[in-house]
């Protein structure tokens, strides 16, 4: 049984991990977007 | 006679009296002041009825609004298809192109976790704390998901929390983002992000839905369903099922799925001590959520020479498009020149995915 610690500290961290790999996606997709399109079509 | 004693009338109780009380009471917000009127105008008339003695709407196996309930939220059908419709009308324009913003919406769920752990330490069980602290991610569907799953006692309380506060996100949140951030804060204006190509839109709703659904499997339902919904928005070949998802679809299940909610709170259920305790900390979620979000952003502008006006923090806490609006009004106070709505909807939008993946933690760790 898990404690309320144990899903506290799970909780954070696990939403925190979430959004870095959300975040390492969106550049990675940027960056083959980039790679393709050539940069006249970014800013 | 014995028409007259099955009669309701003979079997009110003072309770029901009360019920009736908060029933009108939400209707007039719905009507009146257009707090929530698609949520709150249902979910009242849903009070009312349910606290109508002898209709047995209620009743398991045989109540007309009792199927609703069963199959709509129980079976978890209602708050999925609604993230089909809030996915078909989301643009995650604006957060591709700041990705960094993505943090703000992670910083807001720690309302809901520092929530969950106050709540557990003044008696609630760690089920129902935690649909307790799930109101401070301000998603209506995520709250009811989870409360279905987690303390179904709680839902109608937790629901009604949770939409009433997003309908009050332009009152609760200006106080506490004035009071952490300082004019020249406020006055920041941020340097706008690079366009974003169609392609980047329409890989992303499959990219997220399986890294997220890998990472936190319980999420799967209302990740699926939201990502779905955009991946029909961006691919631009199935116009009619986008339209569908975002607007007749959606408003059916809302129906369902606020008359349901309304239907749960009879007075028996409702009119306890822990209700109070409920409203009272879905608040504070509220707050904490708010506030670290704007701290976050500050934390962030120390490593950063590309400033994020604190204001956007705010935002982190999903309540769209409400939140980033709050932001947009406050940026323009410090600064008539001073637009941040594009920039509040990519934590805003964040905050929804930050609360799903917190929702699907306690699943997997409570369910």
């Amino acid at each position: 049984m898990e404690t309320a610690v144990d899903i506290f500290v799970n909780g954070i961290t696990g939403v925190f991990i979430g959004m870095a790999v959300l975040y390492l996606a969106m550049k990675l997709i940027a960056l083959v977007s980039a790679m393709r399109t050539g940069p006249e079509e970014t800013e | 006679m014995a028409i007259i004693e099955h009669m309701g009338v003979f079997a009110m109780t003072p309770g029901m009296g009360v019920m009736w009380l908060i029933s009108l009471t939400l209707m007039y917000l719905a009507i009146h002041k257009k707090y929530e009127p698609l949520l709150l105008l249902p979910i009242g008339f849903g009070i009312l009825i349910a606290n109508l003695p002898l209709t047995n709407l209620m009743e398991p196996g045989e109540g007309l609004i009792w199927r609703f309930y069963h199959y709509g939220i129980e079976w978890e059908v209602i708050p999925p298809v609604i993230f089909l419709g809030l996915g078909a009308l989301t643009d995650f324009g604006p957060l591709l192109s700041q990705p960094r913003l993505i943090f703000l919406g992670a910083a807001a769920q720690a309302g809901v976790y520092i929530t969950f752990f106050i709540a557990t330490s003044v008696g609630f069980t760690l089920e129902e704390a935690a649909a307790i602290g799930i109101i401070g991610g301000a998603d209506g569907p995520t709250t009811i998901f989870l409360a279905a799953k987690l303390a179904p006692q709680l839902l109608g309380a937790c629901a009604v929390a949770a939409y009433s506060y997003m309908a009050l996100v332009p009152i609760i949140q200006p106080p506490i983002m004035r009071l952490l951030t300082t004019e020249n804060e406020r006055k920041i204006k941020m340097i706008k992000g690079r366009k974003i190509g169609a392609r980047e839109k329409l890989v992303f709703p499959v990219v997220a839905s399986v890294l997220i659904i890998l990472l936190v499997p319980a999420s799967a339902p209302l990740i699926a369903m939201f990502m779905l919904g955009n991946l029909f928005r961006e691919s631009k070949v199935v116009e009619r099922l986008t339209d569908t998802a975002q607007s007749s679809l959606m408003n059916i299940v809302t129906i369902f799925l606020g008359v349901s909610i309304g239907a749960t709170m009879n007075a028996e259920n409702f009119l306890r001590q822990e209700v109070i305790f409920i409203f009272f900390l879905g608040l504070v979620a509220f707050m904490i959520g708010t506030a670290t979000g704007v701290i976050l952003a500050k934390i962030m502008n120390l490593f950063t020479s590309n400033k994020i006006n604190p204001l956007v923090g705010g935002a982190g806490v999903s309540a769209v498009p409400m939140a980033a609006r709050v932001v947009q009004k406050m940026g323009m106070e410090a600064d008539k020149k001073n637009h941040l709505l594009m920039f509040a909807m990519g934590p805003n939008i964040a905050g929804v995915i930050g609360t799903v993946i917190a929702a699907g933690i306690f699943l997997t760790l409570l369910g």
